[in-house]
């Protein structure tokens, strides 16, 4: 799920909104890299109690633990007024498995950018058992995945962090529509290991309608990118415990329409049928217990080192939005107010087409 | 005990800011190349902070830089600053980075105390991170309690250059030379497997060392020899060859290494060894140069209220014979933060100078 972007000298390379990799140019950044590479071999079995809580040593060596994403959900609700139901697709992207477990509030960084991604075009088959089993479906061109719509997170830098969120590919005149959230939470990850911990979250509730047009298919995925003289960095989320191993780290630096030419491998991107319950790896629920069922796919590493762990979160879900259990410690007071993407119009005017 | 074994008695976080972005902080394991790209990044985050004055990592990552150069200035202000960016930071947001840097910032400057506390606090926060157990190794040993820095270390250390660095420390802070200099050894060949040649020569070093402090030269020297072909400009080395040159007879070669040292940095150790040898052999003027130049340096840190080289200064003035009812205070103060093998020995040793029927 996450790969560190390093580059001292070179300016980043960027296409559009993907995040790229710079290349090591000094014996520094070799240097660097070899550690982060000793960090992962050496360190794997440990990390790989989490979806994502720990795949991006070099990350962790410039270190942003702060821009590390751990998990994404995806998965619909409904949300009703008084005269109607309407439903909603809600995305959760979660950072920073290294939050003190006495924090009882949290600043993102201000030159943090995470952004989470919807190709609600591309072509998805559901006739391959195994894919469907694994992947939740195939992608029939994979090196045609873009971005139609995306979601993209910024925070103040004044005192009072304001969450800004800046969309694309949802007409402006519905953007009143859209819920965002973002601030310190429960981690909503099941495992024993995250017990009692909190999590920095990004929560996003969007009319189904805006972004399930011709077809009920989406592909997901969430990045995090910083710049630092240390290092750029990126990180990837799709399919919960894919690039934490050591042979898909390439995805973490790789836009998802490169998984495919690079690996050879379905492109780490979460596939959601909306038309069908979210339920791993058919999108996420914040109920999944991710460990377990990729463990039931045959791939038992996850469990390596693993003690016996509840398969329900340790505190319940709210059944509205934000939906992810309040943080722990805090009372449920300790994060920043919900914003509404209707209070920062400001910045995003001219974003929004 | 050598001067170089009581001054890098935190020796193992030399290796841990590797990781961490500043490279090589300790002449354990930089390289003079090193040097500018400290400078490089305290003037980076340094601007970044003036810009985003609550971009937390940023202070994290100033205090890292300026933890970096302390260890090859010894500066009390940078540790101070380090100190006071960490602060800062935590101020802003608590967080796992600043805890991991406060409690190698307190183990570098021998407040090992506080240190084992950043570091648990720095465990709480992300459990299993084997470069926190490292610290905490570190604190452990340096507040002498070896059997709960045992008790971190997993039977198998397997492949992890931080817990094998922390079983190589640890043993040796046992006496149990052979073992450690083997750690310190497969620390090297980690490094050697991935490529990262400034840890080979830290590892190779460092396992010359245990065994020049146990008094075999002759056993260092395949270490030494290895880490010359590697890196011979590395400073950690050059100081380790001279030790070795004067274990094996040869104190104005040793002198020479020192004096050429000098002339690239000044550096309080450098100068306390050079004293040493320049005094062995009747070099009555340049030993006093360099007494003059080490008191001065390890005087200054301890007139800022810092505690790391207290125990330096203690053992200089026991070995230069002076003021040594003042070097039984510092080397007593010492053992308050203090309390290795190293730091009683020093109090023991200046005991035995100021009465002469007092042994070792």
């Amino acid at each position: 799920m996450t790969t560190v972007i390093t580059s001292f000298s070179q300016p980043v390379l960027r296409g559009q909104s993907r995040p790229r990799t710079g290349f090591a140019s000094t014996v520094l950044r070799a240097l660097f890299l070899s550690i982060a590479m000793l960090a992962a071999t050496s360190i794997a079995p440990r990390l790989a109690r989490a979806s994502d809580h720990g795949d991006t040593p070099l990350l962790k060596s410039i270190p942003r633990h702060d821009a590390r994403m751990t998990d994404l959900y995806a998965f619909v609700r409904k949300d009703c007024s008084a005269f109607f139901c309407r439903k909603h697709l809600v995305l959760v992207a979660t950072l920073d498995p290294t939050i003190p477990p006495d924090a009882t509030t949290y600043r993102f960084a201000e030159d943090l950018t995470v952004r989470i991604a919807i190709d609600n075009a591309a072509e998805i088959a559901f006739d391959n058992p195994d894919d469907v089993r694994n992947f939740g479906g195939t992608i029939i061109q994979p090196d045609e995945i873009r971005e139609r719509i995306e979601f993209e997170v910024r925070f103040s830098e004044d005192r009072t962090n304001q969450p800004m969120l800046r969309v694309t590919g949802i007409p402006r005149r519905f953007r009143h529509r859209i819920r965002f959230f973002a601030g310190l939470r429960d981690d909503p990850f099941i495992r024993l290991p995250r017990e009692g911990r909190n999590i920095a979250a990004i929560v996003i509730s969007v009319p189904l309608r805006l972004i399930v047009r011709s077809q009920p298919g989406l592909l997901i995925w969430a990045t995090s990118e910083i710049s630092d003289i240390e290092g750029q960095s990126a990180d990837l989320l799709g399919r919960s415990l894919r690039s934490m191993f050591e042979e898909n780290d390439a995805f973490n630096a790789l836009h998802p329409s490169e998984h495919y030419d690079a690996t050879g491998l379905s492109p780490d991107v979460m596939i959601y049928n909306t038309w069908a319950p979210a339920t791993f790896p058919n999108g996420r629920e914040l109920t999944d217990d991710v460990v377990d069922l990729v463990a039931a796919l045959g791939d038992d590493r996850i469990l390596q080192d693993d003690q016996p762990s509840p398969t329900i979160n340790d505190r319940p879900f709210l059944d509205e939005f934000p939906y992810l259990a309040p943080p722990h410690q805090a009372g449920g007071h300790g994060d920043p107010h919900p914003a509404r993407l209707d209070e920062i119009q400001d910045w995003q005017r001219d974003e929004l087409r | 005990m050598t001067v170089r074994t009581v001054i890098f008695a935190a020796g193992l976080t030399a290796i841990l800011w590797v990781g961490c972005g500043a490279n090589g902080p300790q002449p354990a394991v930089r390289s003079n190349a090193a040097e500018p790209e400290i400078e490089r990044r305290i003037r980076y985050y340094r601007a970044r902070v003036a810009a985003y004055p609550r971009l937390y990592p940023a202070h994290n990552r100033m205090a890292a830089a300026l933890l970096a150069r302390a260890r090859l200035t010894w500066s009390p202000r940078d540790v101070a600053h380090a100190r006071s960016a960490l602060r800062r930071s935590l101020d802003i947001q608590p967080n796992f980075e600043a805890f991991k840097i406060m409690a190698a910032l307190h183990n570098f400057a021998h407040r090992f105390d506080e240190a084992r506390q950043w570091a648990v606090r720095a465990a709480d926060a992300w459990p299993g991170d084997t470069e926190v157990i490292a610290l905490l190794v570190e604190a452990y040993v340096g507040l002498g309690q070896a059997d709960k820095a045992a008790e971190l270390l997993p039977a198998e250390v397997g492949d992890d250059f931080y817990l094998v660095s922390a079983r190589a420390q640890w043993l040796e802070s046992q006496g149990r030379r052979k073992d450690a200099a083997s750690m310190f050894v497969r620390a090297a060949e980690i490094a050697h497997r991935v490529g990262v040649r400034d840890l080979v020569v830290w590892g190779s070093v460092r396992a010359a060392g245990v065994w020049l402090d146990g008094g075999e030269p002759e056993r260092a020297q395949p270490y030494l020899t290895r880490a010359k072909r590697l890196e011979p400009g590395d400073r950690q080395l050059r100081v380790h060859l001279a030790e070795f040159m004067t274990a094996r007879g040869h104190p104005k070669q040793a002198l020479a290494i020192y004096e050429a040292l000098l002339e690239e940095r000044d550096d309080a150790f450098v100068h306390h060894a050079a004293f040493l040898v320049a005094r062995s052999i009747g070099e009555v003027a340049r030993a006093g140069v360099h007494y003059r130049a080490a008191e001065s340096a390890y005087r200054h840190v301890v007139d800022a209220g810092e505690v790391y080289t207290l125990e330096s200064l203690a053992r200089l003035y026991g070995q230069a014979r002076l003021s040594l009812g003042q070097a039984l205070t510092l080397a007593e103060r010492n053992v308050r933060y203090k309390k290795d093998r190293s730091a009683k020995e020093t109090v023991a040793f200046i005991r035995s100078q100021l009465d002469p029927a007092h042994t070792l």
